[in-house]
C-alpha cells in the first residue's frame, strides 16, 4: 500500500514519468542482452517501438496510434542504399555509352546491357509506383503494372544478350542501324 | 503508513499534518478511497481507419484542381519532359532486346530492308534526329540531375540557368548525333 500511496506522488504522476514507464513496460519482449541495451536507448525511438511486430512485455496496457496518418502508413522500408546505387548506375552510364559506341567489345556491351536495363528498369519502376497508385486503381493494378515492368525489364536483358552472343552485338547493332545509306543520288 | 497516506489523500503536506492530527481525522477526507474507481480491462480493438480517398468517394465530395491550374514553368515542364524521354528511350531499348528475340531475321537484313526504302539523305537526318532527341535531352538532364545530387545548383535561378544550358547541350548532341 505503501508503493502505491507512493506512486500517487506528484513526481511519478506526472506525464514524463508515466511515459518513460509506459514505454519499458510495453517495449518488446527481448533477450537479457539486447534488453539491456534498449533500456539505454529508451528515450526517442518512440517511432520504432510502436511499428514492432513482436508481442510486447505486458499486453495489458499497450501503447498503440490512434492517428489516422500513422495508422495508414505502410511497412518502412529504406531506399537510401539503392538510391546510391542508381545514381552511381547513371553517373557510370555517361562515360561508358561513349566509349562503348566508339570500341565496340563484348565486355563492354555486356555491361552496357546490364547497366542501361537497371536504370531502365528503376526509371519504369518509378513511373508506375507513381502514377498507377491503389487509390485510383485498386488493389490489384499496382501490382500488375510492377509485374509487368519486371517481366519487360527481364526480357530486355535478355534480348540484349541474345544479341550478343548471337549477333553482331548491342553497339555494333546501334551503329549499323544508325548507318543507314541513303538514296544515291544519280 | 496509514497516517502518511491519509495526509497524501488530501493533499496536505506531511509534515504540516503532524500537528493537526485531529482535524485530519475530523474532516474524514479519507473517505476518498472509496470514490477511487474499480481499474477495468478491455480487450484492444484496432480503430477502424477509412483511407482519405475512400472517404471522400463516399461523400461525393468534388477534388479541387490541381494539374489544370498548374501555371507551366520551366521547372515543371523539363522534369516532365526527362520523364517522357526517358519511357521512349526504355521503348527502345526494350524494341531492341525483344525484337532480337521475336523477329525472324538478324540486324543486318533489317538494315538492308531499311535500305531498301531508298530514303533521301534529308530523310534520314530528320529520322535520325527525331530518334536521337530523347536521347539527347535525358541524356543532357541526367547529367543536370546528377549535378543536383551533388548538392550543388539547386536555387531557382541556377535551376534555371542550369536547364537552359541543358537545352542548348540537348539540342547540339542530338544534331551531333543525327549527323554520324
Amino acid at each position: 500500500m505503501a508503493f502505491s500511496m507512493f506512486l500517487r506522488a506528484p513526481a511519478c504522476t506526472s506525464k514524463l514519468f508515466s511515459q518513460q514507464i509506459m514505454r519499458i513496460a510495453t517495449q518488446q519482449a527481448m533477450k537479457p542482452v539486447a534488453a539491456e541495451r534498449m533500456l539505454s536507448s529508451v528515450l526517442p525511438t518512440q517511432h520504432t517501438i510502436l511499428k514492432s511486430n513482436s508481442p510486447p512485455i505486458l499486453n495489458a496496457v499497450r501503447s498503440f496510434r490512434t492517428s489516422p496518418a500513422l495508422l495508414q502508413e505502410e511497412k518502412a522500408h529504406d531506399h537510401s542504399k539503392l538510391w546510391v546505387i542508381e545514381k552511381l548506375t547513371s553517373a557510370v552510364l555517361v562515360p561508358l555509352i561513349p566509349i562503348c559506341l566508339i570500341l565496340p567489345n563484348k565486355m563492354f556491351d555486356a555491361a552496357l546491357a546490364i547497366l542501361v536495363t537497371a536504370h531502365s528498369f528503376w526509371g519504369l519502376e518509378a513511373i508506375a509506383v507513381d502514377y498507377v497508385r491503389s487509390s485510383i486503381f485498386g488493389p490489384f493494378i499496382p501490382k500488375l503494372a510492377i509485374a509487368l515492368v519486371y517481366i519487360i525489364s527481364i526480357a530486355t536483358l535478355g534480348g540484349l544478350f541474345y544479341l550478343i552472343s548471337n549477333d553482331v552485338g548491342l553497339s555494333n547493332a546501334i551503329k549499323q542501324l544508325w548507318s543507314v545509306k541513303s538514296k544515291q543520288v544519280a | 503508513m496509514a497516517f502518511y497516506c491519509c495526509a497524501r489523500l488530501s493533499n496536505k503536506s506531511v509534515m504540516g499534518t503532524l500537528t493537526k492530527f485531529n482535524t485530519v481525522i475530523r474532516t474524514a477526507q479519507y473517505a476518498q478511497s472509496a470514490a477511487v474507481p474499480k481499474i477495468t480491462f478491455k480487450q484492444y480493438e484496432e480503430p477502424k481507419v477509412e483511407p482519405y480517398d475512400d472517404k471522400n468517394a463516399r461523400l461525393q465530395r468534388p477534388m479541387s484542381p490541381h494539374l489544370t491550374i498548374y501555371k507551366p514553368q520551366l521547372t515543371s515542364l523539363l522534369s516532365v519532359t526527362h520523364r517522357a524521354a526517358g519511357m521512349l528511350l526504355s521503348g527502345y531499348i526494350t524494341a531492341l532486346g525483344v525484337g532480337a528475340l521475336v523477329l525472324p531475321h538478324d540486324v543486318a537484313h533489317y538494315v538492308t530492308m531499311i535500305e531498301g526504302l531508298n530514303l533521301s539523305p534529308a530523310t534520314i537526318f530528320l529520322a535520325k534526329a527525331m530518334l536521337a532527341a530523347p536521347f539527347g535531352y535525358h541524356f543532357a538532364n541526367g547529367m543536370r540531375h546528377l549535378y543536383w545530387d551533388t548538392a550543388k545548383g539547386l536555387t531557382i535561378k541556377e535551376v534555371y540557368s542550369t536547364g537552359y544550358a541543358m537545352l542548348a547541350g540537348a539540342v547540339a548532341i542530338t544534331i551531333f548525333l543525327a549527323a554520324l
